[in-house]
């Protein structure tokens, strides 16, 4: 990010003294932040809340009216209530597995001189490019009905159900604890642990009473977050869950399998529950628990450890940064032999798909949608996070709040909330490719503007103060000076909504129509039909796209200004 | 304990942040390392701490090499820059932390923390986290706590720089009468050259990664060795001279003949002259010769520095600064011809070979 130099600020001096003709431009400032504000939060409204209301109101009504009748039925019925002990159980043994391999690979990334430290960083944050449900789909190939190490040991078992969901989600979110605990730990000044050490101290010692103490507020944020993750995570159960049901794919059965809105609405409000506390206690509790860095110049540093520790990082994050890499060459591998498991070959067969329905129109409709997410969002968020960090209308809490409420929000929630809301006019969106654009948007609003609040605090307010004391007015000033600040950050929201345009499943399965099929569906499709092959080409086409894409922005706009965003 | 530092050398990368310097550091002795930013301070001091392993050179403390010896059984207790105060301990628990990890029984340790406090006056904090501390405060409780263990070695790494002026003066005189009272073998780094000169009984200079000049206080201010010396500590003006008879002591300055205390030297010879800016007075343009040098030039600036004036001229083109007393100062008008004087002793010599400006 380009910091503001000092330049400007001192060459113009404080914009106190004023001539009195600025008073007409102050005005027509205000109107336009006034409405960029009341559009912002009609979109949020609009977007975010209602689909959510309509949710909550159809899980309410019932042929007589209002009726609880519908949360009756689900905790009456004991196949459901397991359903919810099941995810319950799911993501709490996920979340655990994976904050302590996110802990393993983030301290010693951090903190270790392992050999090998880019590979394990580029390893643990490989996941997030993909589709999330593709860690599932080597597994299978590995340990399925048909897998490779399933049929080399003869094995009657596979690793569908609890054990399938639970490695899946290990990896799959292995990213966002990853980044939330390397951001951790490396705020830790090293000095602290030296300080330690230097009183006598042992390395145990110190990873126990400093380090790890000073990250516990870190570490419940990221269990908290991952938490929410597996809650609302609907590719790796559906795909290798089997007879192991939660309630995110029981939400999908519900509405896409027995157009059941009344049950499907009241599972989607149960979900929500334990996500929403989560999120709460996060941002409210463990936020105001971390520990404000007490001193200036924070050092961070590679500490020398003893042997043992150090190779004990180096095997760990090491084979877990292999098993990453395996996961994503058995994807390719998968889409280039005759037939997994039986037949191994090399062929292409599977780039052929049995028609353009199955392969080139999802792929095509994708790019589509991920383009189209790419400029809509990033316009959006940027506005949003411009108007709540620089122009703090009245309203700005509650714009601020509605942009990061969807972070507690399930897909499949998201999903079941735009078909109830927009089938009908004046927002009569199904069936088109706005629905899908609005829910990817909106869905991945809060990380594209907490990027954008980030980047707007690292610009000095003082640049847009001269550019007003110059007379220019609030569109102009956003324009030509805000903006131009801003492209590292917006190309990365760019490149966020994109990926995620490409990649994302769990909302826009509900929301896809005849004739207008997405290629991360598609492969759930292909798995389901039993064409792993084909399900592999489809995932490979995606990566090789995204990745593609990613390139080439950075080549066309300069390194590291577009970075991939987190989470 | 006497601490000796033999030819180290550290580096980091390409960059050699320490460049094979030798230090003694006598029993119960403060000795400051001074210098600008980035000349190595930190990194010897992390040598001596044992957080660095040094490239080369040795590290002694009483004659033992220390070179192995990991950072917790070295006996050294640390004030780090930032403090370093652990956020999720009270000051208590952070002063107690040494001596718990050695396993001193509670009562020992608890004795042990009410002495700290006392000592360094933070009655009332013990238990406030350091984030409820002022400055002054998170510094004397990381100045407790390094010395809970009774280390027989004190390191500080700039310890006030992040105070203001005035807390700054009183921490300054109280780390030093603790210091003095416990007897304690301490190295002193900051980039302040008067509070370099104020609490140390004797002074390092150093300067990319070397140590430029060691001595007490007033050696270091009275006879520079070299010209960074002479520049980084008090205020100089460098005269870059010609000897012009070395046996009479006459030097060549911009066409100037001046009379100085040489000895030894050869005719021809460059040297480099430092004169204190409290060596010059101002004199009438015509008083009788009263056997000094006679320099005349034109007032640029005269700025007030409480007890003083330091008045600012033009002599042959060349700036010089002279501190003055306030009833000269206030009959010297800018732009106006000013006549200096200066003894022959005055000056200080500084070798000619010295090392060259930056
Ligand atoms: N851990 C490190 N890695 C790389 N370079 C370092 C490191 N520590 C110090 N240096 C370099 O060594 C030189 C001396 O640094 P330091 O000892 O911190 O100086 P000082 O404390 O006098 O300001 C500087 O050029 C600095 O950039
Ligand atoms: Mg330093």
């Amino acid at each position: 990010m380009d910091t503001p130099s000092g330049a400007a600020r001192s060459s113009l001096g404080p914009p106190s003294a004023l001539p009195a003709s600025r008073i007409p431009i102050q005005q027509t400032w205000l109107t336009t932040d006034a409405a960029s504000a009341a559009a912002i939060l009609l979109l949020l409204l609009a977007f975010v809340v209602w689909p959510v209301l309509r949710v909550l109101a159809t899980s309410l009504a019932g042929p007589a009216g209002l009726t609880l009748g519908n949360y009756a039925d689900f905790f009456s019925s004991s196949r459901l209530l397991r359903i919810l002990v099941n995810s319950l159980v799911v993501s709490a043994v996920s979340t655990a597995i994976t904050v302590a391999v996110a802990l393993v690979l983030a301290y010693s990334v951090t903190r270790s001189d392992i050999p090998g430290k880019r590979f394990v960083s580029l390893m643990s944050l490989l996941p997030l490019i993909s589709p999330p449900f593709l860690v599932s789909l080597a597994f299978i190939l590995l340990l399925g009905r048909n897998g490779v190490i399933t049929q080399a040991l003869h094995l009657d078992w596979s690793i569908y159900g609890f054990t399938g969901i639970v490695v899946s989600q290990v990896f799959t979110f292995l990213p966002q604890g990853y980044i939330l605990l390397v951001n951790v730990l490396g705020a830790i000044d090293v000095s602290l642990e030296e300080a330690a050490e230097n009183l006598g101290a042992g390395p145990l010692t110190t990873l126990r009473r400093v380090t790890l103490s000073l990250a516990r507020p870190g570490l419940a944020s990221a269990a908290l977050i991952v938490f929410i993750l597996c809650m609302t995570d609907f590719g790796n159960p559906i795909l290798i869950g089997g007879r192991y049901n939660v309630l995110a794919t029981e939400i999908y059965a519900q509405v896409i399998g027995m157009s059941n809105f009344a049950a499907g609405s009241a599972m989607s409000a149960v979900l929500i529950v334990p996500c929403l506390v989560a999120y709460l206690v996060n941002a409210c509790w463990v936020g105001s628990q971390s520990y404000v860095t007490v001193s200036a110049g924070a050092r961070m540093a590679t500490r020398p450890m003893p042997p043992a520790l150090r190779w004990t990082l180096f095997v760990l994050s090491g084979g877990v940064a292999l098993g990453v890499a395996l996961i994503y060459a058995l994807i390719p591998l998968g889409s280039v032999v005759q037939l997994w498991g039986s037949d191994w070959s090399l062929s292409l067969r599977h780039y052929a798909f049995a028609s353009s329905a199955e392969g080139a129109w999802p792929i095509g409709n994708s790019v589509k949608l991920a383009l189209l997410s790419g400029v809509i969002g990033t316009v959006v968020a940027l506005v949003t996070a411009y108007v709540v960090e620089r122009k703090r209308p009245p309203g700005r809490r509650v714009i601020e709040a509605l942009s990061l409420l969807p972070a507690a929000l399930p897909g499949t929630v998201i999903g079941v909330g735009y078909i109830l809301a927009f089938n009908v006019p004046p927002l009569l969106l199904t069936g088109t490719i706005w629905i899908l654009a609005a829910s990817v948007v909106f869905w991945k609003f809060p990380v594209a503007v907490l990027a954008g609040i980030n980047a707007l605090k690292q610009i000095d307010p003082a640049i847009e103060e001269a550019a007003v004391s110059l007379g220019a007015g609030s569109v102009r000033t956003f324009a030509r000076v805000v903006i131009p600040l801003l492209t590292g950050a917006a190309f990365s929201i760019f490149v966020y909504f994109f990926i995620n345009g490409m990649v994302t499943v769990s909302a826009v399965i509900f929301l896809i129509y005849p004739g207008f099929n997405l290629g991360s569906v598609a492969i759930l499709n292909q798995v389901e039909n039993g064409y792993l092959g084909a399900a592999c080409a489809l995932g490979t086409i995606i990566i090789v796209i995204v990745v593609g894409s990613v390139l080439l922005l950075r080549a066309l706009v300069g390194g590291d200004r577009v970075a991939v965003l987190k989470l | 304990m006497r601490i000796s530092l033999d030819r180290l050398t550290k580096r980091f990368g390409a960059s050699v942040a320490v460049d094979g310097l030798s230090l003694e550091i006598g029993a119960g002795e403060l000795v400051s390392l001074v210098g600008g930013s980035g000349c190595g301070k930190t990194t010897t001091l992390r040598v001596i701490a044992g957080f660095e392993r040094p490239d080369a050179g040795e590290v002694r403390f009483d004659g033992r090499v220390v070179n192995d010896v990991p950072p917790r059984r070295r006996s050294v207790g640390v004030v780090f820059q930032s403090y370093a105060l652990f956020p999720t301990m009270t000051v208590a628990e952070n002063i107690a932390f040494g001596p718990r990890v050695a396993r001193w029984p509670a009562p020992k340790v608890r004795a042990r923390v009410a002495e700290m406090v006392a000592l360094t006056h933070l009655h009332g904090l013990e238990e406030r986290y350091a984030n409820q501390l002022s400055g002054g405060q998170q510094q004397r409780v990381a100045l407790a706590r390094a010395l809970a263990k009774s280390p027989e070695i004190l390191l500080l790494d700039e310890p006030l720089s992040a105070l203001d002026a005035k807390i700054r003066l009183r921490l300054r005189g109280e780390i030093r009468k603790i210091q003095q009272d416990l007897g304690i073998t301490t190295v002193y780094v900051t980039h302040d050259q008067e509070e370099a000169l104020s609490i140390a009984d004797r002074i390092a200079v150093m300067r990319k990664g070397r140590i430029e000049q060691v001595g007490r206080p007033e050696e270091i201010y009275a006879r520079p060795r070299t010209d960074f010396v002479a520049d980084f500590i008090g205020v100089s003006n460098l005269l870059a001279c010609r000897v012009v008879s070395a046996r009479d002591g006459v030097v060549e300055w911009e066409g100037e003949r001046l009379r100085i205390a040489l000895n030894g030297g050869q005719d021809g010879e460059r040297v480099l002259l430092s004169l204190r800016p409290e060596k010059l007075a101002v004199v009438a343009e015509r008083a009788p010769d009263d056997g000094r040098n006679r320099l005349h030039g034109v007032l640029e600036v005269v700025t007030f520095l409480g007890p003083f004036v330091r008045v600012e001229l033009t002599v042959h083109g060349r700036p010089l600064w002279a501190d003055v007393p306030h009833a000269t100062g206030a009959i010297l008008e800018r732009k106006k011809p000013v006549t200096l004087a200066f003894a022959p002793d005055a000056c200080v010599v500084i070798a000619a070979t010295g090392s060259e400006a930056d």
